[in-house]
């Protein structure tokens, strides 16, 4: 009996955070490096497409990223099992990236007397719209992130972001509504 | 209203909430601008799409992973072996023995002159200070044990420090020393490696190391105060300083 329930949970643990997800961690678990990787190809994208757009910057982005899959592959152990995996990423990427955002602001006194070479600059998108996005606060830069860009429902920002489905939506709302004359002021409209 | 504001954009209402909906917008033109407003952020945002990561970035993550995991199986704390209950005991007899050696000196030489501190065995907030006088012209510091920061004091004309970096990931560094004081003769890196990011000013020096290598920095100094050299890594990097006082 108890082992009958024993493989429920486990069924329910794989439904819950989706088969191939469960299926990688464990095989990692199990000292298969490969499967670290396969998480690696998965995620990779959406991870470094967060951490671009909270921090404007490739060479930031890609910092995160490798921060992000090194606490992975550091703290997988304690993962527990029956939580979501993507937002537990996620909440790595966003919180990385604003520890990126908080370094550069640390050295943004600095006066530029001269530059020997700059194989990564800082500011590559030309994209208004993240250009706005980086006036809002890193919180409604996040809500905007995830709902838009990323297509997430309000209960998996709001696991992500540790926050109440409520205040999601009105962080979201907030944010859509500061985004407006922001944009205006550059010249983007989406008025027909 | 915000409910069914919030579910008219996401296109989620029900027949009897559209009309209630409906009516609002109908009769309150406050109402109506803010959803018109939300409706065009939301739809202007909807159209962005996302970015293909760079082609080597799955290559990059694993090798800082790679990295991580060699420098944490190379920790002193793998090395040493499980401690046994003699040796514990063993413990036990040498603090004790320490510790009544060091009430029999505060007896002979009285406290103020046992626990008087030398300039060079001061601490400071980032965990350490270092002394560099001439007895000791070279220390190679690991700076792990520092939480990624480090302090000292610099004694001479002219200072010459060697930095050899193994950053584990891509690293923000920055080096800072008291204004006036002292000037930034060179900065050399000796592996070929170009500067990334490089900024210098009369207080401050950063630049991001993703690669090990080896730099030389030549200061010199115009006072004869000890002058103070500070040292920041982004992240907790290993770090191996040395420096020579001429």
């Amino acid at each position: 009996m108890k082992l009958f329930f024993n493989q429920l949970l486990i069924v329910w643990i794989v439904y819950m955070i989706g088969t191939s997800d469960a299926e990688l961690i464990a095989r990692f678990r199990q000292g298969d490096q490969q499967a670290f990787k396969e998480l690696v190809i998965k995620y990779q994208k959406p991870i470094y497409n967060v951490a671009l757009r909270m921090t404007h910057s490739r060479a930031e982005a890609e910092e995160v990223c490798q921060i992000v899959f090194v606490k992975v592959f550091e703290k997988i152990d304690s993962f527990k099992m029956d939580h979501s995996f993507f937002s537990w990423l996620y909440r790595i990427a966003m919180n990385e990236s604003i520890n990126s955002l908080k370094m550069r602001k640390r050295l943004s006194g600095l006066d530029a007397v001269h530059t020997v070479i700059e194989l990564n600059p800082r500011f590559e998108l030309s994209d208004p719209i993240q250009e706005a996005l980086m006036v809002l606060k890193p919180i409604d830069r996040a809500m905007i992130i995830f709902r838009h860009f990323h297509n997430l429902g309000y209960q998996e920002i709001a696991a992500i972001l540790d926050l109440s489905e409520k205040k999601v939506k009105a962080h979201l709302f907030a944010a859509r509504k500061a985004l407006k004359p922001i944009l205006l002021s550059m010249g983007v409209s989406n008025e027909k | 209203m915000q409910q069914l504001m919030q579910n008219a954009l996401d296109g989620s209402l029900n027949e009897k909430d559209k009309q209630v909906w409906e009516a609002l917008l109908q009769s309150d033109p406050q109402v109506n601008a803010e959803y018109t407003v939300q409706k065009e952020m939301a739809d202007l945002l909807q159209n962005s799409a996302g970015v293909e990561p760079p082609e080597d970035l799955t290559h990059t993550i694993m090798r800082a992973v790679h990295i991580k995991e060699r420098v944490r199986k190379s920790t002193w704390r793998d090395r040493i072996p499980a401690v046994s209950l003699p040796t514990v005991r063993l413990r036990y007899i040498a603090s004790f023995a320490a510790g009544a050696a060091l009430v029999l000196l505060v007896m002979m030489t009285g406290f103020d002159d046992a626990f008087r501190f030398q300039p060079r065995q001061q601490a400071n907030m980032s965990g350490a200070l270092y002394d560099m006088s001439s007895a000791e012209r070279r220390r190679t510091i690991d700076l792990e044990s520092i939480q990624g920061g480090l302090s000292w004091h610099a004694y001479g004309q002219s200072i010459e420090i060697q930095l050899s970096l193994e950053p584990r990931l891509m690293s923000d560094i920055l080096f800072t020393y008291a204004p006036e004081a002292i000037v930034l003769k060179s900065l050399k890196s000796e592996s070929d490696v170009p500067f990334i990011n490089l900024k210098v000013n009369s207080e401050q020096i950063t630049w991001r190391c993703d690669n090990p290598c080896s730099y030389r920095l030549t200061f010199s100094t115009v006072t004869k105060e000890p002058v103070v050299l500070q040292l920041q890594l982004s992240q907790n990097d290993q770090i191996v300083l040395s420096q020579e006082i001429k």
